[in-house]
């Protein structure tokens, strides 16, 4: 958050100062300077530092946690179910749901919260529609929820990153992995996977950008979003905002797209891990229960052959899972 | 958008038919519906529009007031929407229906006027860092017949075009307040440049054709649409917001050609629109006899 | 590569009420409590209720006297059905043994399984798997034309297929009007000489496709569609042609039957297909049909 500490205010007999107390258009231009600016045209297209993991809770079957770098985010999918409001319903698909939910230490500037909540939940559902197969849950709803712990830039494609691995881990038919990037510009720099600062740049800082007398080019500055899905090079939603032309559009979207296909890697791998993490369970458990059964049976025939046949019968009602020994 | 039933026949017609660029109402696909606008018919805001397109009946008012400028933006006014979709525009918007429809058109109208390149806010602006200018804008759909987006930004601009703000004259009392004196005249008044205020273009994809303007039965055969805002300056068309609906997902160079056809479309729309409002201005002169409205 | 766009200010706008009838010929408009006879002899129809032993509109509307039946059509109504109406219809939901239906009618109207035309002709018998097929031969959002068999107590009609040339509709436009700007004829299955066919419901829903080559055998019942053929181009055109005529006549308020069709689409043709979407284009068409079909009347 670029807010002026209070140690620099601090006037003990109460008088009020004109300025100062908020943060000003000079704090923005400091920041600016202060930043490591990258090249124009980035040659490297990797995503920030990731962790993702796939089944984190044991209340919910489809569950994913997700660290891009700081931004943490939590995602939760439920298998459908009944669709509540029956005007929502559709001939021939089902209903998505996303709810977005801020936790209360996740950003500074609280006032915009449910604002954003909104959006980002609007967003979402738009960009999960074409990734789900909705031919088969026909009259249900899926609801997906989102809690987000950190907040530090590039919300809504971790969002969309983190939900899309839920989907897999809940078992809900998706036609495709889906992966998503930000990449933003200002003032002719290329930020791929903005920080929560220099998103809030880009937002909140106009004051001195507009110098350029008309006939000249506009300053072109602007946010592109992207979530493909990468078989069949198909992009399931593409957000922009800002100004931009449209060269440097495609531009910002072919980043996104070498972004997302490098993320695409690391998510088959974490898939791949969980299956094979969750078969390793699975045998185990296997293995466990035909000991048991094994066991079980070793019993019955050493009883029988000590003839006491009686003795069995009578005792047949006895939990067979409980371990004698 | 509003749901139309539509049975496999029909909707094989319609595919048929954008395949050999020939629409059902003989359109080829990059053609609008003829559209009817009118400006200033709400007396009481302080600029109004009214445009019919086809089945679309949108009316948009703007009312301003006087509010503080946020702190980091010392110099810049202030924009609100606010969209209603009457439950008279279908019977799905009862109740809670129209809302979520209203959430995306208000979310992208805001998006839209996000930059200060594609609105100029500073002319909003009354006393840096103490006073400006905030203009709500509502818009109210009365009928819905396909093809939202493009009719409610239409007659946003319009309205903006038709806006008049009331001369402010500022003057200095003691302690460093400024007091306002709003002029009272009102044809003394201040308009707001619109040139590069931008227009939103829905390009559906039905098959393997983008078009324009949809009727409420194509927008049912499409998968997938790109909504594009775009805004002119100095002749060039930039982009100011695009995101994509409809539940499907479209390939990179389907998207290419998207947005060429909305950039171009948007480029005409723009200088058209321009035209007929300057052309209702010169005929109608400054002062109103009486406006056209909803009857006739 | 340029677009087509217009935009028209409101001051432009094309006076509509130019095109109504002379003083002299207009009927008498019978607003909602006035008497219109005294009740001994007379039936009362759709439109009118009794009180005080008279008989009162109860609608806004033109009074319609057919020997000792009087009632009273409101120009913008929703469809009031009578036994024995053509209608095309929109398949809503499928139900146990029938389909529910949407007509532009107060209420749903039915369409009973027993009512329809099965392949594999008429006289098979409804078997249990019958009904769990029903959705093969009529899903949701699929149009159908049919004829009033039955109205119910409460006005929900009951529509029937039996016939040969009712059933399910395959490749066409379908165009919605008032009801009332449908006239009452004898058929309602036309196929102009432009080269369209054209049903028009009674309900207000008037169906534009392209003609069929002649008949095919009589098993199909109605029921076979073809997805795959494409309409050809200049069929297209006068689908296209046919259904701007007619939401020119609707909006000038004409009445719709074969004869104002036809007038309407010669009169259009000095015009491209999409040019007919203007004002001033309908307008036009709007004032020659009613002169010509008023010089016809003569």
């Amino acid at each position: 958050m670029l807010r002026v500490t209070q140690t620099k205010n601090s006037l003990l007999d109460g008088a009020t100062i004109a300025d100062n107390l908020y943060t000003t258009p000079q704090d923005c231009e400091e920041f600016f300077e202060s930043l490591e600016k990258p090249s124009k045209d980035p040659k490297k297209f990797t995503p920030r530092k990731t962790f993702i993991r796939a089944g984190v809770l044991t209340t919910v079957r489809g569950s994913a946690y997700m660290e891009y770098g700081n931004t943490k985010v939590l995602a939760i999918v439920a298998p459908p179910h009944e669709l509540m409001r029956a005007s929502a319903r559709r001939m021939n698909m089902g209903v998505i749901n996303c709810y977005v939910n801020f936790a209360a230490f996740a950003t500074g500037e609280l006032e915009s919260v449910p604002e954003r909540e909104r959006h980002l939940g609007s967003m979402l559902t738009k960009a999960l529609e074409p990734v789900v197969c909705r031919t088969e849950f026909l009259n249900f709803q899926l609801d997906i929820r989102v809690l987000i712990l950190d907040d530090d830039g590039c919300l809504l494609s971790t969002a969309i990153n983190c939900c899309g691995v839920a989907l897999v881990e809940c078992g809900i038919s998706t036609y495709d992995l889906i992966t998503a990037s930000t990449a933003c510009i200002y003032r002719n720099h290329v930020f791929l996977n903005p920080s929560s600062k220099v998103e809030e740049l880009l937002w909140k800082h106009r004051g001195v950008q507009i110098e350029a007398a008309s006939g000249s080019a506009p300053e072109e500055h602007g946010l592109v979003i992207t979530a493909s899905m990468d078989t069949f090079d198909q992009i399931a939603q593409c957000q922009q905002c800002g100004y931009l032309s449209p060269e440097t559009y495609v531009k910002l979207l072919d980043y996104t797209l070498a972004v997302n296909k490098s993320l695409r890697q690391l998510i088959r791998q974490v898939l791949t891990t969980r299956v094979r993490e969750q078969h390793e369970l699975d045998l185990r458990e296997k293995t466990e229960s035909a000991l048991e059964d094994k066991r079980l049976k070793e019993i019955i025939e050493r009883l029988q052959q000590k003839g006491l046949d009686e003795f069995i019968q009578s005792n047949i009602k006895e939990d067979p899972y409980v371990k004698r020994m | 958008m509003a749901y139309v039933a539509l049975s496999e026949a029909e909707k094989t017609f319609i595919l048929h038919g954008v395949e050999e660029d020939f629409r059902c109402d003989g359109r080829s696909r990059r053609d609008y519906r003829p559209m009817e606008l009118e400006t200033g018919v709400v007396s009481n805001a302080s600029g109004s529009a009214r445009l019919r397109l086809a089945n679309t009946d949108i009316l948009v008012g703007v009312k301003t007031e006087i509010d503080v400028p946020s702190p980091l933006a010392p110099e810049y006014g202030k924009l609100e929407f606010f969209v209603d979709c009457s439950a008279n525009a279908t019977p799905d918007f009862e109740g809670r229906g129209g809302s979520d429809l209203a959430q995306e058109l208000i979310l992208s109208l805001q998006n839209a006027y996000e930059s200060p390149q594609a609105f100029d806010y500073r002319s909003l602006c009354l006393i840096p860092g103490q006073q400006c200018w905030k203009l709500y804008i509502d818009i109210l759909v009365l009928e819905c017949g396909g093809n939202l987006h493009d009719a409610v930004s239409l007659a946003a601009k319009a309205a903006l075009f038709n806006t008049k703000l009331p001369r402010v004259t500022a003057t200095l009392l003691d302690a460093g307040i400024t007091d306002l004196i709003i002029s009272d005249n009102p044809y003394d008044c201040t308009r707001i440049g619109i040139e590069t205020a931008p227009l939103l273009v829905t390009v559906c994809k039905i098959g393997d054709y983008c078009l324009v303007d949809p009727t409420a039965e194509e927008e049912g055969c499409s998968t997938v649409s790109i909504v594009v805002s775009v805004s002119m300056r100095n002749g060039e068309p930039y982009l100011s917001g695009t995101h994509m609906t409809g539940g499907g997902s479209m390939h990179r160079d389907t998207m290419q050609n998207c947005l060429q056809l909305g950039l171009s479309i948007g480029e005409q729309l723009n200088t058209l629109l321009t035209k007929m409002l300057k052309q209702e201005q010169d005929r109608v002169g400054p002062k109103r006899p009486k406006t056209v409205g909803f009857l006739k | 590569m340029t677009a087509n766009a217009t935009i028209e200010l409101a001051l432009d706008r094309v006076d509509w009420r130019d095109l109504a009838a002379h003083p002299e010929n207009l009927p008498r408009v019978y607003t909602p409590g006035e008497v219109l006879m005294p009740e001994a002899g007379f039936m009362r129809g759709h439109g009118t209720f009794v009180e005080d032993e008279t008989i009162k509109a109860s609608v806004a509307g033109v009074i319609e006297k057919v020997n000792k039946l009087i009632s009273v059509r409101p120009l913008k109504s929703r469809y009031v059905g009578e036994i024995g109406d053509v209608v095309v219809a929109r398949v809503i939901e499928v139900q146990q043994k029938r389909w529910r239906v949407d007509t532009n009618s107060r209420l749903d109207s039915i369409l009973l399984l027993s009512s329809v035309n099965l392949p594999g002709g008429e006289l098979r018998r409804r078997s249990a798997e019958d009904e769990q097929m029903m959705r093969r031969y009529l899903d949701e959002g699929d149009l159908i034309s049919a004829e009033v068999q039955n109205i119910f107590e409460e006005g929900t009609l009951s529509l029937y297929t039996r016939s040969l040339k009712y059933g399910k509709l395959s490749q066409g436009l379908l165009v919605k009007v008032f009801p009332a700007l449908v006239k009452r004829r004898k058929m309602h299955f036309h196929n102009l000489p432009c080269g369209a066919s054209v049903i028009l419901g009674n309900n207000g829903y008037i169906w534009i496709a392209p003609t069929k080559a002649q008949e095919q055998d009589g098993g199909e019942g109605g029921f076979a569609q073809n997805l795959n053929e494409h309409v050809p181009r200049n069929d297209r055109e006068v689908i296209a042609r046919l259904r701007n005529c007619v939401l020119a006549l609707a909006k000038c308020k004409l009445m719709i039957y074969d004869t104002s069709i036809q007038y309407a689409y010669e009169e259009s043709l000095k015009y491209e297909a999409h040019e007919l979407l203007q004002q001033n284009a309908i307008y036009d068409i709007g004032e020659q049909t009613q002169s010509r079909l008023r010089d016809s009347d003569e």
